[in-house]
């Protein structure tokens, strides 16, 4: 029992969640909340149909999360219709990201999923006008930190966040999906190009499905912070699943990684879902060389990526596991950065600012 | 012009001249006095102008700023806004 | 699930060292671990009513109280909780470790118990009618509690009232009774027959002693009961009896502020509230006596 990842095991397969004993569960729902998935895990287990072959003890846990996932839900499109308000009378489009965009789009990958963040995409060229419009509104500045702040201007895809004065909510603003300094650049052009709108909701758009796909990939796979991994890898996974029934999805998403310059993400998502999680690529995409990387490099993220994907809870943990996290911090941040300034990011950071720590959206 | 937000139900409780307010859209609660919730009532029926519920609550002319102050507080909380 | 008292004192030290030690309060279920002498004492004299069990397959809250490592051991003893393996609080004097498991019990329930309407309030009950005392710190709501359970009121929760959300009835939740500084005295001198833990000096709220919650209270902690007044204490030295009627809508907002979990539950909180300041009339109650104070809930306790 000590070392089993229940977690991934039910994600992988929900129905399984009908066969569990009480002391499986009592540590599945440990590793669900230690993995930030508590409210994903019952949402699932409710669209599975299984809310009544489970034992008591969790159906009176899994009721307590009603509450909290209704009232998140109603905050997101509160969140969201406030600026749409704000940006309108600037004729400026607003694109949604992540958590925002699955919430409003009813996706399944939204379903139970709680964030802190909201994130959105707007041009570049607006981005002056946007930041005046928000704080006008009652948005400030979350960290006031000079280094901070000029690390996000000069290098990073986003204003610094932006926290609301009177609802204390945290607001990520982008204009592109990766920094000015990645390696790769995916044109947000492109983006906007493909994005769609909303039904129902003037003035609001989402990325087109193989975009979503492809931003959530590289959040995973470039970002420097995996404490949420299995969550972003789940994440892609519902997305694949949904927007896979298409089949013309699956034809897309390569040329369209390749036009992103976002192949090694691509892949390792692809590869990672369907390992872990049996997310049905098709042996086509599985098998393609685009993105892979050398042998041996790949051997090292496949041992890297096994350990962090894990439920993060001891019971998952070997020795190495802190190790590995350490390691692909160290990547995550080596991608968005060159390495010298990298250098003098992170011992500033050390030194100077406190860790901001909440859930991204 | 003003009108209920959309999506407000007023689901509200009331005791004596005071009233509790649920507001649907912003997930916030509102204590509110008979005539802040008489002009929400008014406009649960259909938009309205500002002259038309002065009419409607008998609101006498040296009242007209607290009527127009009040509807700009309802706006405030997200009750109501302009058509 | 057998009461506590039931176990041998060398076994109950065993499974709290294996984290093997289930123990029932109110609806929820505790998984208890920690090789920190005082928490088996302590547990043992304050919970030898409750349910107990070892070996329980499923526990809703895992409390695992424990010495920090590092250097720090050594200097200052220290407590932390460990929960599953992250720290989520600083680590406390190691002579709060009774007071840190209550704090960590209440916490966990109002972070995550939300079928409930949470209430930063003492509840307790008399003939099947409940009285829900609200109050801020410094209000005198623990000793008053204390006072009425020990005159004989049921108790269902001294710190925490959980109204339920399908029938608006409240939850018990019955654990020892946290009492500071110079109430802990008032109720020694009130009820000499009253069962105390230690008195833990320091704390961030001066000195703090538990109260052994009534056996009678423990073994009905599965009777909810209807709420039927609201009471606002305020204790004033000298002061004398006074019952003041608070409007029902003002009722609301004054519960509303007492509330963990109000803004989470959105409507169904808002119809829980409403349904409350229906059903149980708001006072405020001015008292500088207990015994006058007793008096009063013992007539109100009367009333038809």
């Amino acid at each position: 029992m000590k070392r089993r990842a229940l977690l991934l095991e039910v994600l992988r397969a929900p129905g399984a969640m009908a066969t569990l004993g009480l002391a499986e569960w009592d540590l599945l729902l440990r590793q669900a909340e230690h993995s930030g998935m508590s409210a994903i895990l019952s949402c699932l287990a409710e669209e599975q149909g299984l809310l009544d072959l489970l034992p008591a003890p969790v159906r009176t846990q899994f009721g307590w999360l009603q509450a909290p996932v209704r009232r998140h839900r109603q905050a997101v499109g509160w969140e969201v219709r406030q600026l749409a308000r704000v940006l309108a009378p600037l004729g400026v489009p607003l694109l949604l990201l992540k958590g925002a965009a699955y919430a409003l789009a009813e996706l399944p990958a939204g379903r139970g999923r709680l964030f802190s963040d909201i994130d959105i995409l707007v041009p570049e060229a607006a981005l002056g006008e946007v930041e005046a419009a928000l704080m006008l509104d009652g948005w400030v500045s979350a960290n006031p930190d000079p280094y901070d702040q000029r690390y996000y201007r000069e290098w990073m895809h986003e204003l610094p966040p932006m926290q609301h004065a009177r609802r204390q909510t945290i607001l990520d603003v982008h204009h592109a999906i990766l920094p000015r300094t990645a390696a790769v650049w995916p044109n947000p052009a492109l983006l906007w190009e493909a994005a769609l709108p909303l039904p129902g909701q003037p003035g609001l758009r989402v990325l087109a499905p193989v975009d979503m796909v492809l931003h959530s990939a590289v959040h995973l796979f470039h970002e420097g912070e995996f404490e949420h991994g299995l969550r972003g890898l789940f994440d892609l996974h519902r997305l694949l699943v949904h927007f896979g029934a298409d089949l013309g999805f699956w034809e897309a998403l390569p040329a369209r990684a390749r036009a992103l310059e976002v192949e090694r993400s691509l892949f390792y998502a692809l590869r990672y879902t369907s390992l872990m999680l049996g997310t049905p690529v098709p042996a086509t995409l599985l098998a393609a060389a685009a993105g892979r990387p050398p042998a041996a490099v790949l051997a090292l993220m496949d041992a890297l990526f096994g350990r962090v994907l894990q439920p993060l809870h001891p019971s998952c943990e070997d020795r190495f596991g802190g190790a590995a996290r350490f390691a692909l911090y160290l990547r995550g941040n080596w991608l968005r950065m060159p390495p010298l300034l990298l250098a003098r990011h992170l011992l500033h950071k050390a030194l100077l600012s406190p860790r901001r720590k909440e859930i991204a959206g | 012009m003003w009108k209920l937000l959309e999506g407000q139900t007023l689901n509200c409780r009331g005791w004596d001249d005071e009233f509790m307010v649920y507001n649907d859209v912003s997930g916030d609660s509102h204590l509110l006095g008979i005539d802040a919730m008489e002009l929400l009532r008014r406009l649960r029926s259909g938009p309205a102008s500002e002259e038309m519920l002065a009419e409607a609550l008998a609101v006498a002319p040296d009242e007209r700023e607290g009527l127009a102050l009040t509807l700009e507080q309802l706006a405030g909380l997200f009750l109501i806004e302009r058509l | 699930m057998s009461p506590l008292s039931d176990l041998a004192r060398p076994a109950l030290h065993a499974a709290l060292r294996d984290g093997n030690l289930c123990l029932r309060t109110g609806p929820f279920a505790l998984r208890v671990r920690s090789t920190l002498p005082a928490m088996a004492e302590t547990l043992a004299l304050l919970y030898a009513d409750y349910p107990a069990a070892l070996d329980a397959p499923f526990a809703d809250f895992h409390i695992h109280l424990r010495r920090p490592r590092g250097l720090r051991r050594w200097v200052r003893p220290q407590v932390a909780f460990d929960m599953d393996g992250t720290v989520p609080f600083q680590p406390l004097p190691l002579a709060q470790a009774f007071p840190m498991f209550e704090w960590v019990c209440n916490w966990y329930i109002s972070a995550r118990a939300h079928s409930y309407l949470l209430i930063h309030a003492a509840a307790v009950e008399k003939n099947g009618r409940v009285a829900i005392l609200p109050a801020p710190p410094g209000s005198g709501k623990s000793t008053l509690c204390a006072a009425l359970v020990c005159a004989g009121w049921r108790l269902l929760t001294d710190e925490m009232t959980l109204l339920r959300l399908d029938d608006g009835r409240v939850q018990p939740v019955p654990r020892p009774v946290s009492l500071k500084n110079a109430s802990i005295g008032v109720i020694r001198a009130f009820a000499p027959e009253a069962v105390f833990g230690p008195e833990v000096a320091d704390t961030t709220k001066g000195t703090i002693a538990h109260m052994k919650a009534p056996r009678d209270s423990v073994l009905r902690a599965a009777e909810a009961a209807a709420p039927a007044w609201i009471v606002f204490p305020r204790y004033e030295a000298n002061a004398s009896l006074r019952l003041e009627p608070i409007a029902a809508a003002r009722a609301f907002t004054r519960v509303a502020e007492n509330c963990f979990n109000y803004g989470l539950l959105g409507r169904e909180g808002f119809d829980a509230l409403g349904r409350l300041v229906d059903a149980a009339p708001a006072h405020e109650l001015h008292y500088g006596q207990l015994p006058e104070a007793l008096a009063l809930f013992d007539r109100l306790a009367a009333t038809p």
